[in-house]
């Protein structure tokens, strides 16, 4: 159960990266 | 201090000062895919990597795609790793039968070696086993390493192309950085370090009888005579050359490299100082040649070498001071005893080689240590923290350490160019609103991290103080310089703290996550900005980036940038510990 919770908030964490990654592209413009 | 002391701080800078222009030229021939001795051997490996991969090494990467690549390859090792952890009870290479690893502690381990931190929550020698070691940590640090190298080879081909869209291909930039420049200079470093007495082996921990037993009082208040005691081995020269060449810092032994199996001599001392800067110190020249200044290069590594060497100064000054609530001893240096401050550590390092190791170790985000900092007097401890808190840029991490320093030289670029009323302008690149405000992401994202964390700790004390060792303003340390070490993907712990506890385990975990990829992703950003532009000719109105004006500037805004953010947590910290212990208290 606790490696489930894990491997969720770990992909929510990269979700989150992805996410800013994302929104420094609008930021500057570019196709993200 | 000494002179000999000093004269082994002179000769190591001069050794990385040596190795740097070398070390330099050769990376820039790797990453512009130029002839090397070693393609004969390594590019039949690289090819065949790709083709096993499916990577196509001329296809070229937008800095958003650059950035993809990065987080999905640190997303499958450090699951890979986590699932280690997790299953090494089940799997080879585990003579002393280690049960799993609990999954905060797993979590965190995994989020650390996987962001070139190595915070170290545990004792390794009675927590991991060599399979663990080898390919849950030691392959982190490969993979790490090449990863922060690759992020600052993208910046660098950022200020050096023009209207460019692409930054190069980050896979292609991972290999060659792990087959080109990590493992050769590795597996030559573990063979010298071996040579040094360092261990390497597969064998189960040996048991010795004491020559005298010797009676302990545990936590219960119940007596115990010991007889025997347990000397743990294993596989560690191969993990400690890549630890030290890779500034990542996480010990094969809970001691680091204080323990004699890791760094026995003042020679393997020496070797290991020198592996930390030898990268970072390189990449500056590789900078210089890429964008066609190498005095430009020349440039940043003398921002570096002054930041390092003010650093040095300071903790060996304060670390040859004598205790003063120590009445009645003798503290002075004479032929018989070194004086000053030996507590934590090492007699056959010194005071000099100690002082000098952590602020190395410090400045770039290392974190291994060969003595304990928490043990050092209140400037002295001050001055790796505060190393760190300058955002790991003197020197710095592997790859991370330049682009962050890049990231301060941009913003040195930004406040010349308000300061004379022009658009500023970097190596003919125009300096806009977009790159400002990236700059200003990613120095903002790190206080705000570890001040956060650390305020949390401080203010919740059945989360923060129930696991802490001192109080005062040296508890205060302790946490302040745990999440700036996470934070600054250093790894270094002050000690004093058990992070063990499911708090820190996850708080860090996430601080060392944030540390890593939410200042990388602006740092990119700016690369991909940069790329885009066209280059401006220079004319009269251009800052040179060459001179030793710009170096004066450029270390003048790293200085004022940190001290402003950090000063007023320092003052709660070390620097009231340094004027209370004056005053006769101790905490």
């Amino acid at each position: 159960m606790l490696d489930l919770i894990v491997i969720i908030s770990l992909a929510l964490l990269f979700g989150l990266a992805l996410a800013y990654v994302q929104g420094c592209a609008r930021l500057k413009g570019d196709r993200p | 201090m000494s002179l000999y002391g000093w004269l082994q701080i002179v000769v190591f800078i001069a050794a990385v000062l040596l190795l740097a222009k070398p070390m330099g030229s050769y990376m820039a021939r790797v990453f512009e895919r130029r002839k090397t001795f070693l393609d004969p051997v390594l590019v039949p490996c690289e090819r065949l990597l790709y083709r096993l991969t499916g990577v196509h090494a001329e296809q070229e990467m937008r800095w958003t795609e650059y950035l993809v690549a990065m987080l999905i390859f640190s997303a499958a090792t450090l699951t890979l790793t986590y699932v280690v952890e997790r299953i090494q009870h089940l799997l080879p290479l585990n003579p002393q039968h280690l049960p799993g690893v609990e999954s905060a502690l797993a979590l965190n381990t995994a989020i650390s070696f996987t962001t070139n931190t190595n915070w170290q929550s545990y004792v390794p020698e009675t927590t991991m086993s060599y399979l663990t070691q080898m390919l849950g940590l030691a392959t982190h640090n490969f993979w790490s390493a090449a990863v922060g190298i690759a992020l600052a080879i993208a910046f660098i081909r950022g200020i050096a192309r023009r209207e460019s869209k692409t930054l190069g291909n980050f896979w292609v930039d991972l290999t060659r950085a792990t087959l080109w420049i990590l493992l050769p200079i590795s597996l030559v470093l573990s063979l010298a370090l071996v040579s040094q007495g360092v261990v390497q082996n597969f064998r189960p921990y040996d048991t010795a009888k004491l020559v005298e037993s010797q009676r302990v009082t545990g936590a219960d208040g119940k007596v115990t005579t010991i007889t025997t005691q347990t000397i743990a081995q294993g596989p560690v020269a191969s993990q400690e050359a890549i630890k030290m060449l890779g500034t990542n810092g996480g010990g094969f032994f809970n001691t680091n490299s204080a323990h004699p199996f890791e760094n026995p001599t003042p020679l393997s001392n020496f070797l290991e100082m020198l592996a930390i800067f030898l990268i970072p110190a390189g990449l500056t020249v590789t900078l210089g040649q890429m964008v066609s200044s190498p005095k430009h290069g020349w440039a940043v590594l003398a921002a570096m070498v002054v930041l390092w060497f003010a650093g040095t100064s300071v903790c060996y000054w304060a670390e040859a001071q004598a205790n003063p609530l120590l009445h009645g001893v003798d503290q002075h240096a004479s032929m018989m005893q070194p004086g000053g401050n030996m507590e934590g550590k090492e007699v056959r390092f010194g005071i000099a080689n100690s002082a000098l190791f952590a602020t190395i170790t410090t400045d770039a985000s290392c974190g291994a240590v060969n003595s304990m900092h928490d043990s050092y007097m209140p400037l002295g401890g001050m001055v790796p923290m505060a190393n760190i808190l300058l955002g790991e840029i003197v020197f710095g991490g592997v790859g991370a350490g330049l682009y962050g320093m890049l990231v301060f030289v941009v913003m040195a670029v930004f406040i010349a160019g308000l300061m004379v009323g022009r658009t500023p302008e970097y190596l003919g690149k125009k300096i806009e609103a977009f790159d400002v405000k990236m700059c200003m992401l990613y120095l903002l994202i790190f206080p705000l991290i570890i001040l956060g964390f650390a305020s949390v700790s401080v203010l919740m004390p059945r989360l923060g103080l129930s696991s802490l060792a001192n109080q005062g303003p040296h508890g205060l340390s302790e946490i302040l310089y745990a999440y700036t070490s996470a934070t600054g993907n250093n790894g270094s712990a002050f000690a004093g703290l058990n992070a063990n506890t499911h708090w820190y385990n996850y708080s860090l975990g996430i601080a060392m996550f944030f540390g890593r990829f939410m200042m990388a992703i602006p740092m990119l950003a700016i690369a991909g900005s940069l790329a885009g532009k066209k280059i401006v000719p220079a004319s009269a109105g251009t800052f040179p980036v060459t001179t030793p004006l710009f170096t004066t500037l450029l270390t003048g805004v790293i200085l004022i940038v940190g001290a402003l953010t950090f000063f007023p947590a320092l003052s709660l910290g070390p620097i009231l510990e340094h004027l209370l212990l004056r005053a006769g208290h101790a905490f």
